[in-house]
């Protein structure tokens, strides 16, 4: 066990952030076609346009995990 | 201790000081193309006015592509719906060979890094190709010239950043795949028969398809976005 070990498991802890970024995302475009359900298809795409972006902060830190776990 | 495997090359080549590797991912990249070129040419060599089936599903397929491209980028830009169209059929080949218990190429930072530059000069030679060349430095000094670092980086960023979500997305899935495999075979041989479809299903088809959609979405968008500015 190295300290890189370490090092990768409090990089990946970036995957909190994105967690309640895509459960806020799509709570609100929940509510949005609960309201407007004749524009569903268009909240769908911000949907996952914006649950992209949210997911790409824990991909960054999924990755700086397995440069650092290795050294 | 789980590691990331380096790529080994099937075929290296030295010329001129510069190696060039052939990694499997390569070859998996021209099979694709090959039975993509070869049904392409043989589902559109009759096309008649009356359709067949075939023939109907090719129409449908298209249909669904071009609704989804015009419904983003809007009338004007359908001149992409090329580009655009082979991306994701592309992409979504090479997402899915986890299906077959082959690694997926896009698995490979170096292909998505590849696709990333493509989207990229895209991106940017139609805002060149739009506004000219003066239109487009004046787009990077946007709302003031202090602006201007910002606006550089925000560009280069969108390659690194639609690179990185394709890699981190698809190694995931290969390696989470790879752990419940490991996981099962250290309960008996005969766990890792039906169970992994669940795993497979999620990580490869479903995560492969909405990795597809980000991909050609976030291509779409800056296009049209940049095109603008």
């Amino acid at each position: 066990m190295s300290l890189g070990v370490l090092a990768a498991g409090i990089a990946v802890l970036s995957g909190i952030g994105a967690g309640i970024g895509i459960g806020v995302a799509t709570g609100k475009a929940i509510e949005a076609v609960g309201r407007q359900p004749e524009s569903s298809s268009k909240v769908m795409t911000f949907l996952i346009l914006g649950a992209a972006l949210c997911e790409t902060t824990a991909i960054y830190g999924l990755v700086i995990a397995f440069m650092v776990m290795n050294k | 201790m789980f590691r990331l495997e380096p790529i080994i090359p099937i075929f290296s080549q030295q010329i001129g000081g510069f190696t060039f590797d052939l990694t499997a991912g390569i070859v998996i990249e021209w099979i694709v193309i090959l039975i993509l070129g070869i049904g392409a040419f043989l589902l559109t060599r009759n096309l008649k006015l009356r359709p067949s089936k075939t023939q109907a599903a090719l129409e449908k397929l298209y249909q669904t592509i071009r609704d989804f491209v015009v419904s983003t980028m809007g009338e004007e830009n359908e001149s992409f719906l090329p580009y655009i169209g082979t991306l994701m059929i592309y992409l979504l080949l090479l997402n899915l060979p986890g299906l077959l218990g082959i690694r997926p190429p896009t698995a490979d930072l170096s292909i998505t890094v590849s696709f990333a530059i493509t989207t990229f000069l895209v991106v940017n030679l139609n805002a060149i190709r739009k506004n000219g060349f003066i239109g487009f430095g004046k787009g990077l000094l946007h709302p003031f010239w202090p602006m201007l670092p910002l606006n550089i980086v925000e560009r280069i960023i969108l390659p690194v950043s639609l690179s990185l979500r394709l890699y981190g997305n698809m190694i995931a899935a290969v390696i989470l795949v790879d752990l419940v495999y490991k996981g099962l075979g250290s309960i008996s041989m005969f766990a890792q028969l039906g169970l992994p479809i669940i795993v497979h299903g999620y990580f490869d088809f479903f995560d492969g398809l909405i990795q597809m959609i980000v991909f050609s979405m976030l291509t779409m968008i800056n296009i049209k976005v940049t095109a603008e500015e």
